[in-house]
């Protein structure tokens, strides 16, 4: 009688775990790639809105307190600057910035854009300098230009598709002649989802190209510096003025992550049928004991194995193909989601707004989400395969033995 | 020669107890075996000689009786320790072998050594000198399954060997085997007898019982031990 460390015994159980894998390999596989399918399809579903719900979390944040509208027959119509100062008045409210925007369809490449006006020369300074990828530095006789634009990834990878990623050319066809603007940067990444199919023009050249008059603006951006204070100010605006509505940026946030929700739910809830049918399946190969495998546990028994021996055999073997399987889905949704930017699939999450092959999402993955993917998938699984074998493992050996 | 090295004192073994199918395997069995000789157990069909050598060879708890071996009480212990103590002392030789068919002649037979923790090395030479001794050395990365039914035989009594059991217990050992088979296995036996091992072998082959090899026989009918 030879006796051998604690740390050998460990490595000769998981060898055993592994070659036991491998020699029902074809059983195993199979459970390996449903396995991996399922993890897959949730986690890319729970990626995607995370990614998404984390991307309109960021945006939402530049969003304006409160939007103000004026609303003629249930339609939203352009408003004078005689609403801001007496805006303004109110208490609380810090700034009322007048904007200027609309969609534009843009024939060259056959889509609607987002039209923003703005005075770019703000851009150049301070928090939002960081938000644009600046490209050639406009010299000082441009600088002034009412012809400037800077344009979300997506909008430039397209121009630049068309060969206009310098300057383009607006066109309407009731316009004498198309008004060329000239490209001077284009948004970063992290606000890629909204600023994706944007374009921010120089407030005049805005006017121009949406043909909007000159005392008149599209809405109201109103800024309050408590955050307590938006929903009474917004009351107050309405209760002033019957005719404006009012939107809070808390507003906006629950539309987007209730919208994500909602659209991860029904994704998941219109994959259920397949995602049952591959849990049925995992649980038909992987739960209960062939007669082969049931009849290897009385043999290891009999010739003196522990009971607790046996087990962590079977738990290895649980844990190895669970925890591998786990980890392959989630690196496929991974390389899906963020890589292959999700084919197919980010279509029913964005359905509703203008979406370009250009479209890039943000990964986001959290690691306590990540652990959490691993658990729900492990345990369940873990429990399924070592309670039989514990069942067979507590059985006098020399029954099975019996029934060859 | 030396005192009992295996006894059983009024053992009996009751399966399904209580319920419609109950059977009572063996009744009231007792018996000696001698350090170093070799004991048959023999009787018809159905008599409990399988019982009485899993009982012996630790496999299962008797319902009643004691059974001691190598002066310990092992069917008073916890399973825990009753393993431990097979596993230092008592190898089995099933009577359908009781291989793992998918794994090669090597791994079946160090089967025994992976719980204790012997690394690769020492258990495969270990597992050479058996391979030697039993004429198996070419099948050595064989699967168990394409080997022949002596082969697997020869491995089951090598896997039975690993750790150095002095005590072999084996279940109809001839009941699958041809003249000439019967004639090598004969031999090994004879060898394990003079390396020294207590041998207990259960059969109702007169070659078994009737060989001039034989110190112990115990006959059993109707789940009693009625000669010894
Ligand atoms: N696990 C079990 N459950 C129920 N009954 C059993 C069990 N094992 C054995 N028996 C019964 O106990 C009796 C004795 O069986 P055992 O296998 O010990 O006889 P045997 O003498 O070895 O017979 P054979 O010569 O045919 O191998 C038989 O009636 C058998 O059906
Ligand atoms: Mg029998």
């Amino acid at each position: 009688m030879i006796s051998g460390s604690w740390f050998e015994r460990q490595k000769n159980i998981i060898d055993y775990s592994l070659q036991s894998l491998l020699r029902r390999r074809s059983k195993n596989i199979l459970i390996l790639i449903i396995f991996i399918l399922l993890v897959f399809v949730v986690s890319s579903v729970l990626f995607i809105t995370g990614s998404l719900t984390q991307e309109m979390m960021v945006t939402s944040n530049s969003l304006p307190d409160i939007t103000v509208q004026r609303i003629v027959g249930g339609r939203q119509v352009n408003l004078t600057a005689s609403y801001i100062p007496e805006i303004e008045k109110i208490t609380g409210v810090e700034i009322v910035e007048p904007r200027v925007w609309g969609y534009f369809y843009l024939a060259s490449l056959q889509a609607n854009f987002t039209i923003y006006g703005m005075d770019l020369n703000l851009l150049e300074e301070g928090e939002y300098q960081k938000i644009v990828n600046w490209k050639n530095i406009p010299d000082q006789a441009e600088k002034n230009s009412d012809f400037r634009m800077i344009v979300g990834q997506g909008v430039f990878e397209l121009l630049r598709d068309v060969e206009m990623e310098k300057a383009y050319l607006f066109y309407q066809p009731t316009w004498e002649k198309p008004i060329p603007f000239d490209i001077i940067g284009t948004f970063k990444t992290e606000t890629e989802l909204q600023s994706n199919d944007m374009m921010i023009l120089q407030t005049e050249g805005a006017r121009r190209v949406l043909e909007l008059p000159l005392d008149e603006f599209t809405d109201l951006a109103v800024y309050v510096p408590n955050p307590e204070e938006i929903d009474n100010i917004a009351l107050k605006i309405r209760r002033y003025f019957p005719e404006l509505r009012t939107i809070t940026k808390a507003q906006i946030k629950n539309t987007y992550s209730s919208v994500f929700g909602w659209k991860s739910a029904f994704v998941l809830s219109s994959m259920s049928a397949a995602i049952f049918a591959f849990l049925i399946l995992i649980w038909d190969k992987a739960s209960g004991l062939s007669p082969e495998e049931k009849r290897e546990i009385g043999i290891l028994k009999a010739i003196g194995w522990d009971t607790d021996v046996v087990l962590s055999v079977k738990f290895w073997e649980g844990l190895i193909l669970s925890g591998v399987s786990s980890q392959a889905g989630i690196l496929l949704a991974y390389t899906y989601i963020y890589w292959l930017r999700a084919p197919g699939f980010k279509e029913i999450f964005l359905g509703w707004s203008t979406i370009y092959p250009s479209f890039k999402l943000l990964p986001d993955a959290d690691p306590k989400f990540l652990i959490l993917i691993i658990t729900i998938a492990v345990v369940p699984y873990m429990v399924v395969t070592i309670f039989p074998a514990w069942k067979a493992a507590i059985t006098d050996p020399d029954v099975i033995i019996r029934n060859i | 020669m030396a005192g009992p090295i295996v006894e059983t004192v009024g053992v009996t073994k009751i399966y399904n107890r209580g319920k419609p199918n109950e059977v009572t395997a063996v009744k009231d069995a007792s018996l000696k075996i001698n350090e170093g000789s070799l004991a048959v157990l023999k009787g018809p069909s159905g008599s409990g000689k399988t019982t009485m050598l899993s009982v012996i060879g630790c496999l299962t708890a008797p319902t009643r009786g004691e059974v001691v071996i190598l002066g310990k009480k092992v069917s008073k212990l916890p399973e825990k320790f009753r393993n431990q103590h097979k596993r230092n002392h008592i190898g089995f030789i099933f009577q359908h072998f009781q291989l793992i068919g998918d794994m090669s002649v090597l791994d079946n037979i160090v089967l025994p050594l992976l719980p204790e923790g012997i690394s690769p090395k020492k258990r495969n030479k270990r597992a050479d000198r058996l391979l030697e001794q039993f004429n198996l050395t070419h099948r050595r990365h064989f699967k168990v399954r394409s080997l022949s039914g002596g082969e697997q035989q020869r491995v089951a009594i090598a896997r039975a060997l690993i750790n150095n059991a002095g005590i072999l217990l084996a279940d109809e050992p001839t009941a699958h085997l041809d003249s000439k088979l019967t004639g090598d296995l004969l031999d090994y036996i004879r060898q394990l007898k003079e390396a020294g091992h207590t041998i207990l072998i259960t059969s109702h082959d007169p070659i078994i019982y009737q060989n001039p090899m034989a110190d112990q026989v115990f006959e059993m009918k109707d789940a009693h031990i009625i000669s010894s």
